[in-house]
């Protein structure tokens, strides 16, 4: 048993090294014994093929006059290759054999091919049979013009039918001169049974870069890239793990991308020479172009698959088209998808130029002309367009997404909003004097109806009062991502269309290798733009003023405030007098950090004027006031707030802080104050 | 034989234990304004000494010198020890002062 078992671990192993392919030098070869092995004409060919088609035939191991010798792969410049013709177990008369690979053309220009065989011979590369001979003993040649550095599909088979038998094929080349064998490496023919390139490969690298705004660090995030499942779903990429940007926003995620490539429901056809006529040309309709009908027999095309789903049409030399022609500067829609099809054809229109040039196509014996029509005797071949999957990079939710965003909307958004519709901005006219950029109306849409106007800025109230109306909870709620080149140009007349979201799409594409991509990053109320870039352009704002009311906290200012902390009864409270000290306030803002395992806040009581509101976060309470009118915040404001205890207090050094604090002026401007 | 019996017994009989000698524990309180700068973590103990017993503010601010938490207090003479809490604090270089109408001690103290 124990040797049953090593004979057959041999035998496999054998197996698997017959089939294994070397690459450069060699060529595979297919070996097949012809006319019945007695000389026995058969219907589809005779002692000599006549023509490619019965070259073909002599192959068809569905022909039971022909039987198969062997396969496999030899040196391609040796006598079991292509110079001699004999591979292993090949002898005697009535056989064919056949050889593949792929050939380098190391320099650009015309290659010629001799054959030197008996019996008949071709050799093709690619779709293009450079030379073929169909008698016993002799030799012929053809020429073709390669492109340097490319490896080209290479094949040539002979036949023997009686006498002798041989094959030997050379190549000449100007940029090389002298004749040499095929496979000759050494004089620059170099041949190999290993395709070149097996699947598309990239040398990718791609960089995103995520412009922020200053007040905004960008090496608090992190980014992964996922892939599209369906319209609703996208699904991180499983090579994906979370990268930081830096501190310029930057990244670079090329171990993220997924190079994998997938179908696209899309066709390329190509047609090959055969026996069928599958495909008719109609004679074209003529003015001022040549409009053609073409027919493709539906019963090629695979199942589920009909011109619609068609991305390119290749026929022979005569027709290749993407559905489009261009012609003198002019685009033709060939819109094969609007053309009338039926059971027996799909048809579509084709626009050129120039007529067909069907008398001069190197394909003629597979061209049958007719009365008003050119019928070809071809295979068509279906071959589905890949692309990289529909990839993304995405914004993973960062833990302090509450406070990062308290921190980007605040009284002096709220504040700017009112100013732009009470000064007149209301109705979409734009014109409140007050924004100066298009994508401060973007901001300020916080509803998301394409409208500015009093819902957003009581949208905006809520939210510093604590309420939901504007979902904050996650990032794609308030995170925009625009690309960098349409975000300095978002005007007062186009602002609408950019929604918030957290994944911007990469728009891979399998010709590029690097990939530098520019996107902005703005924020969903942020109106004021603190946290947001400021963009390079401001086109076409009407009521443009002149001064962008950003954080400025070098500013100097009068204002003061005075924080007093006192433990009674085992209660904190604390109290904020703020003095404005003649300067003129219309909002205040300040948050006041509490330590939540020990402190439970209670409640918040305030002399302010205007409109006091206050959040409740967590572990802190935004607080302050707004005046939305003609009024102003004058004196001394008083807040004082609350917390209890749940353990007995000794000390409260840091158990409250206030981490925040934001005054503005008339004008809108952020003062920094100064608390003692 | 005997004689070399009765000189290992002799050994063996002159050997005592190392006598340890015990160190009393001295008090190691450290007085934070003592240094210049140090490291503290929520909940920790800070002692500092005063000299009188008038109202007292521990008082914690930014390096602009703007105040961010505060703690008023009535100190006993020479050391006090009171906790810090550092969970609303800002991660970074803060100033710590121990004030009153008269003096004020300052030291530099970072959150961790």
């Amino acid at each position: 048993m124990k040797k049953f078992i090593l004979n057959l671990i041999f035998i496999l192993i054998v197996s698997f090294w017959g089939y294994s392919q070397t690459g450069a030098g060699y060529l595979n070869y297919r070996a097949v014994r012809t006319h019945s092995g007695n000389g026995t004409i058969p219907t589809e060919y005779g002692n000599y093929p006549a023509n490619s088609t019965q070259f073909d035939a002599m192959f068809d191991l569905t022909n039971p006059a022909n039987t198969l010798i062997g396969e496999g792969e030899v040196i391609g410049n040796s006598a079991q290759g292509t110079n001699g013709g004999k591979p292993p177990g090949v002898s005697g008369n009535y056989f064919a054999v056949e050889y593949k690979g792929w050939f380098l053309a190391k320099a650009s220009g015309s290659y010629t091919f001799y054959i030197y065989s008996d019996d008949a011979a071709e050799v093709w590369i690619g779709d293009t049979k450079v030379a073929g001979r169909y008698f016993g003993s002799g030799s012929t040649s053809g020429q073709i013009t390669l492109e340097a550095d490319t490896w080209y599909p290479l094949m040539t088979r002979y036949q023997e039918f009686g006498g002798s038998d041989y094959l030997i094929v050379q190549v000449y080349s100007s940029m090389f001169q002298g004749y040499y064998n095929l496979g000759d490496a050494n004089r620059n023919y170099p041949v190999s049974n290993i395709p070149p390139v097996t699947t598309p490969t990239i040398s990718l690298h791609y960089d995103v870069n995520f412009k922020f705004g200053t007040n905004i660090n960008p090496s608090t995030f992190t980014i992964n890239t996922h892939h599209r499942v369906s319209e609703q779903e996208i699904a991180k990429n499983s090579t994906s793990n979370s990268i930081g940007l830096d501190s310029n926003g930057e990244a670079t995620i090329t171990s993220q991308i997924d190079e994998t490539l997938v179908g696209q429901g899309k066709y390329d056809i190509t047609a090959t020479p055969g026996n069928v006529e599958w495909v008719v040309i109609y004679s074209p309709m003529v003015t001022n172009k040549y409009k053609y009908r073409i027919g493709l027999d539906v019963r090629e095309f695979p199942s589920g698959v009909d011109l619609d789903d068609i991305n390119n049409i290749e026929l022979l030399d005569l027709v290749d088209t993407d559905g489009t022609s261009t012609a003198f500067e002019s685009t033709f829609n060939n819109s094969w998808a609007t053309t009338t099809s039926d059971q027996y054809w799909n048809n579509f229109n084709f626009y050129i130029w120039n007529p067909i040039p069907f008398s001069s196509s190197n394909y003629s014996s597979s061209i049958r002309s007719a009365s008003g029509y050119h019928a070809l005797k071809v295979e068509l071949n279906f071959t589905e367009v890949t692309a990289y999957k529909t990839q993304y990079v995405v914004f993973d939710s960062p833990n302090n997404l509450q406070s990062l965003v308290d921190d980007i909307i605040t009284v002096s958004d709220v504040y700017l909003g009112f100013n732009e519709l009470s000064n007149s901005g209301i109705g979409m006219n734009e014109s409140g004097n007050e924004y100066d950029y298009g994508i401060q109306y973007t901001n300020s849409d916080i509803n998301r109806d394409g409208q500015f106007d009093f819902q957003d800025t009581y949208m905006m109230m809520d939210f510093l009062n604590g309420g939901t109306l504007f979902d904050t909870s996650y990032l794609a709620a308030v995170m925009r991502l625009t690309k960098t080149s349409e975000y300095n140009s978002i005007s007062s007349t186009n602002w609408n269309g950019y929604t918030t979201q957290t994944m911007y799409p990469l728009n891979l594409n399998t010709t590029d290798t690097n990939y530098d991509i520019d996107v902005s990053v703005s924020w969903l109320g942020d109106v004021n733009l603190s946290h947001s870039p400021t963009p390079t352009n401001n086109l076409s704002v009407t009521g443009k003023s002149s001064v962008i009311r950003k954080t400025n906290k070098d500013q100097t200012s009068k204002v003061d405030g005075i924080l007093d902390i006192q433990l009674v009864n085992n209660t904190i409270e604390v109290t904020l007098k703020v003095n404005s000290n003649q300067e003129i306030l219309k909002g205040t803002q300040f948050r006041l950090s509490f330590d939540d395992s020990i402190l439970t806040f209670d409640k918040i009581q305030t002399t302010a004027k205007g409109t006091p509101f206050h959040s409740k976060r967590t572990s802190y309470i935004n607080f302050g006031s707004i005046i939305t009118n003609d009024d102003i915040l004058d004196g001394t404001t008083e807040y004082k707030l609350i917390f209890n205890s749940s353990e007995e207090l000794t000390s409260i050094l840091g158990l409250v802080s206030l981490t925040k604090t934001e005054v503005i002026s008339e004008s809108g401007e952020q003062m920094k104050v100064y608390i003692k | 034989m005997r004689k070399y019996v009765l000189i290992i017994f002799l050994f063996l009989m002159a050997c005592e234990p190392d006598m340890v000698e015990e160190i009393p524990s001295i008090n190691t309180t450290e007085i934070i304004f003592d240094s210049n700068e140090v490291s503290v973590t929520n909940g920790q103990d800070i002692s500092f000494e005063v000299v009188s017993t008038t109202q007292h503010q521990l008082i914690i601010s930014t390096q602009d010198g703007s105040v961010l938490s505060k703690e008023s207090f009535i100190p006993t003479l020479g050391l006090n020890t009171r906790k810090i809490y550092t969970k609303t604090l800002p991660k970074e270089k803060l100033v710590l002062t121990l004030q009153t109408t008269e003096e004020i001690e300052k030291i530099y103290i970072i959150i961790k």
